[in-house]
């Protein structure tokens, strides 16, 4: 059924031209998004959004299972596995799927991160009852030969090398979480490293598929242009025979509180410019602080006029991006500042630059003007990010499988717009303490001391 | 300049493809059935032509409460003088950094306190805006975008903060090596057409530009009876017709420019350029020649053998490359289509120490199809994507408006858009060998390597040729060459 709108015809506002800077509120809130929710005997969670706007459907499977839950001397494995989804199942043979999804005029993709793993395509909605089916063999009987697995490790240590080991600043996240967590696996990125890649064998990869990739810790969305009765039928039909597998174990070590600042200095050859990062540690995704922390985040380096940007890459020159934000993670993660240096400024003075905002977060309440216009920023956001299928059905999925409650997908903007100053203050002071910080320097190898110049 | 800061986490993943293409596919249990293909029309929309030339199209899309608007200037790097690369793009950034009435900081709190985005880029043949708003803001934005557009005032201090950034990302963009092998590619493919020159100019180039040059180039180029205007999103037709009016009516006629023509000269042998960054572990690899013009009679056989040869997971490159030998995470082939012929380019990535595999690999996949004919079930699926996925692509204002101001720049209108898709299927597989033969010619490409090149020269001009080598710190973008003048004591380059 299409949603009914309601459209604010731009006449009704002031004829004369309205004045800028002002941030007064914006006169639409982001559309809500509407799902049916169901579960099968076998555990198997599903979320239906109806829109008949485009006859495409976007169907989403979500496998709540992420880089975190890789035990010591294996990572990379949540990600490794995701390649080998498609390389054969029962009835499909090898890339099958994909091969189907793009002569049809589909669009598909898959994507890990520390916390879960998502298979997703968006199709002709004539199609669903086959990628349904499809989907279903997959999930049931995926097929994973030595060869396959030995060809797709192949492909992801040459997206490491693209994503980490070749480019400029390939390296600084990776190093960034390895010094900011000392226990919890958030301090490894997804993509594992090479030596866990090298010494990975197929009977691990098989253990970590029968242990995760079962009905009970997945999710199916569908939004687009389909009948919720049908599509339920054809859920029923295809994944309800899945075999239920065991409870998914969730033993991740806690990350201990930090109770010293940690300072860490580091040269890299791909780092052309120098580059200063403060991570302080801050609640999970859902914890009622991370709305404020979230605003400040906004007023901190959303836009050309953020605090930030306006002192650091405008006024002062010190550096060319520069921001403060979160990693929103299910478990406890990490606030961000940061600033990539222009030539000849040195890292003190960027340290100094930043510290000076922080510490102005804590003792001044933030204006009127700049919460407004954070609140504003966020609401329109989420009205340009939740357009298509695949992006709705993302909202309701993250919901979901990371809140465990999919309205939390139209109830967070209140939240939001519930934050005042006193509320970003608070987090100041409560989170970006000293003892909670981890400062890391990257530096170009060539600015390392006592090198030789030829 | 975007530079990545923090390293994405989330990876996504292109999917292996099928193997052999010849086979049919083999299933135990038959597929289910599929319910039957249901129309897309693209949505209807009115166009105007201003007294001062100006092209506007509007279409009502109420699905969200958004108003995009895409602006199209036949202001890009292709008027670009050599010694000032970077002048088009330079123009199109600085002109939200002041205008006649409001300050940089003014322009950016402006569209920030409204939660909207404004930005302006250049391009090939143009330059582009593009405003995103919420339907209740669309007077403010649009008196934003319309300030910048005719007023836009170049201070002095803002030219100079641009410099300096420009040269902080210049730098960094030097270190990388995918940058070189595309821009290297671009300027050797090109020769001396401006096609060829780096869009944010080199170190060199930036530090030649004046505010002159900026100004003389908004007048020149900023007009309004070559421009273009979209916009699509939650708006009455009636209404935003009379408001872009209101807006932009008047601006004041201008000369109109013309794209310099690309001159085509066949060469009848490889040409191999290798750029020595002696610290990759990867190596980059482009290869290609000019390709076709947007209103070149082989566009459409051009679209489907780009999708068999290199557009996507199920294509013979990264069949070739990826899926059999797992030698690249991402290989693909492109044409840029303009308005005077852009490039047809494959590439790819892989650890240096399968550099000349990779390039054989491709340039044999490339000679195949010259040869023979693509299976009618390989064919059909190239086909059905290319004209199945066009409501994917129009679910949003942005494709909606993308769309169209593609067609218009052309002068092509609502037909040329409908058509698309009837026009991809009727192309045969005798027309793409036959573009194949007549327009690809894989023996005399440009080929660009850059990454260790001790580890692989010997092997590579063993089995394909005398290469060209330049370190990469020697690279000179402005020039055909590629290569920094030699000082007069040294042999002279080329």
């Amino acid at each position: 059924m299409r949603k009914q709108m309601i459209v604010w015809p731009a006449l009704a506002l002031a004829a004369a031209v309205p004045t800028l800077g002002s941030a007064a509120p914006l006169k639409i809130q982001p559309p809500q998004l509407t799902a049916r929710e169901h579960e099968l005997a076998n555990g198997l969670k599903i979320l239906l959004n109806e829109d008949h706007s485009v006859p495409v459907v976007a169907i989403q499977i979500w496998y709540h299972v992420g880089s975190k839950d890789e035990r010591a001397g294996r990572s990379g494995f949540a990600h490794l596995f995701e390649h080998l989804m498609f390389k054969g199942s029962e009835n499909l043979a090898s890339g099958e799927i994909t091969e189907y999804i793009q002569s049809i005029g589909g669009r598909y993709n898959a994507t890990t991160d520390f916390d879960r793993t998502l298979y997703f395509e968006t199709i002709p909605s004539n199609h669903l009852e086959r990628l349904l089916w499809m989907e279903a063999d997959r999930m049931r009987a995926l097929d994973v030969s030595e060869a396959n697995f030995r060809s797709e490790r192949d492909v992801v240590k040459e997206e490491r090398r693209l994503r980490v080991d070749n480019p400029p600043f390939g390296r600084l996240f990776e190093f960034v979480l390895a010094n900011t967590f000392t226990t919890h696996p958030y301090k490894i990125l997804s993509i594992g490293s090479m030596a866990d890649l090298d010494a990975a064998t197929i009977e691990d990869v098989r253990a970590f598929h029968a242990l995760y990739y079962v009905p009970n810790n997945a999710t199916i969305v569908l939004s687009g242009d389909f009948d919720p009765q049908q599509a339920l039928a054809w859920i029923e039909k295809y994944f309800g025979p899945i075999l239920k597998g065991k409870e998914i174990p969730r033993n991740i070590p806690r990350e201990p509180e930090q109770t010293a600042e940690r300072r860490v200095v580091e040269y890299d050859a791909n780092t052309p410019l120098p580059v200063v990062m403060l991570t302080y540690h801050v609640p999970e995704e859902g914890h009622p602080d991370t709305y404020a922390l979230e605003v400040a985040s906004r007023i901190l380096s959303d836009g050309q006029s953020s605090r930030l940007y306006r002192k650091m890459v405008y006024e002062q020159q010190i550096a060319i991006q520069a921001g403060g934000q979160t990693l929103t993670v299910e478990d406890p993660g990490v606030f961000f500042f940061f600033a990539i240096l222009q030539q000849g400024r040195t890292v003190e003075e960027a340290e100094k630059s930043l510290l000076e905002e922080i510490v102005r977060l804590e003792q001044q309440a933030v204006s009127a003007e700049e919460l407004d216009k954070a609140r504003n920023q966020i609401i329109a956001g989420q009205v340009f990010n939740r357009q298509t299928v695949n992006e709705k059905a993302s909202a309701i999925g993250h919901a979901s499988v990371i809140l465990d409650d999919w309205r939390l997908a139209n109830q967070q903007i209140e939240k939001y717009q519930k934050v005042s100053a006193g509320d970003v203050q608070a987090v100041a002071r409560k989170y970006f303490r000293p003892e909670n910080r981890t400062v890391v320097h990257m530096l170009p190898e060539t600015m390392r001391p006592n090198e030789v110049k030829p | 300049m975007r530079i990545g800061t923090i390293a994405t986490l989330l990876l996504t993943l292109q999917a292996a493809a099928l193997g052999a293409a010849e086979e049919p596919m083999k299933t135990k249990q038959p597929y289910p059935p599929v319910q039957p293909a249901k129309d897309v029309h693209f949505p209807t929309f009115e166009q105007k032509v201003l007294g001062n030339g100006l092209r506007v199209v509007v279409i009502e899309h109420r699905e969200v409460p958004a108003v995009t608007v895409q602006m199209l200037f036949r202001a890009g790097k292709v008027f670009d003088p050599a010694a000032k690369a970077g002048l088009a793009a330079a123009t199109a950034r600085l002109l939200r950094e002041g205008t006649t009435t409001r300050s940089s900081q003014q322009i950016a709190q402006a569209i920030d306190s409204i939660g909207g985005s404004l930005d302006t880029f250049g391009s090939w043949d143009s330059a582009g805006a593009s405003l995103q708003v919420t339907s209740d803001q669309l007077a403010p934005g649009l008196d934003l975008l319309a300030d910048v557009l005719l007023h836009p005032s170049f201070p002095a201090e803002e030219v100079e903060r641009w410099r300096r950034q420009t040269l902080n990302g210049l730098q960094v963009q030097q270190e990388d090596g995918g940058y070189l092998a595309d821009a290297s590619f671009e300027r050797a493919v090109f020769e001396g057409h401006p096609y060829g020159l780096p869009d944010d100019g080199t170190p060199e180039s930036v530090a030649a530009l004046t505010r002159d040059d900026l100004t003389a180039f908004h007048r020149e180029h900023y007009v309004p009876n070559q421009t273009i205007l979209a916009v699509v999103g939650d708006v009455k037709a009636a209404d935003a017709f009379a408001r872009v009016e209101r807006a932009f009516g008047g601006w004041p006629r201008g000369k109109e420019h013309e794209v310099p023509k690309v001159q085509e000269a066949r060469r009848d042998k490889l040409r191999i350029v290798v750029i020595d960054m002696p610290d990759a572990v990867q190596s980059e690899v482009r290869m290609g020649q000019v390709g076709v013009a947007f209103a070149d009679p082989d566009f459409f056989a051009a679209e489907v053998y780009n999708s068999i040869v290199g557009g996507g997971s199920s294509s013979r490159l990264y069949q070739e490359v990826r899926t059999k030998r797992g030698l690249s995470y991402g290989v693909g082939s492109s044409f840029v289509k303009t308005i005077q012929p852009g490039s047809f380019q494959a590439s790819t990535f892989t650890k240096t120490e399968s550099t000349v595999q990779v390039v054989e690999v491709m340039l044999e996949a490339m000679r195949d199809l010259e040869k023979t004919l693509v299976p009618a079930a390989e064919l059909e699926a190239r086909k059905t994507y290319l004209s199945g996925v066009f409501p994917l692509q129009i679910e949003t204002p942005e494709g909606i408006a993308g769309k169209v101001v593609e067609a218009m720049k052309y002068g092509l209108g609502r037909d040329f858009i409908e058509s698309h898709g009837s026009r991809i299927d009727a192309v045969t597989a005798e027309q793409v060998r036959s573009f194949a033969e007549r327009r690809i010619h894989p023996e005399s490409f440009l080929i660009v390597v850059v990454g260790n090149s001790a580890a692989f020269l010997p092997d590579l001009q063993k089995k394909l040729g005398p290469a060209e080598v330049i370190p990469y710190k020697e690279l000179d973008l402005l020039r055909a060459d590629l290569r920094k003048p030699a000082k007069a004591e040294e042999k002279p380059a080329g």
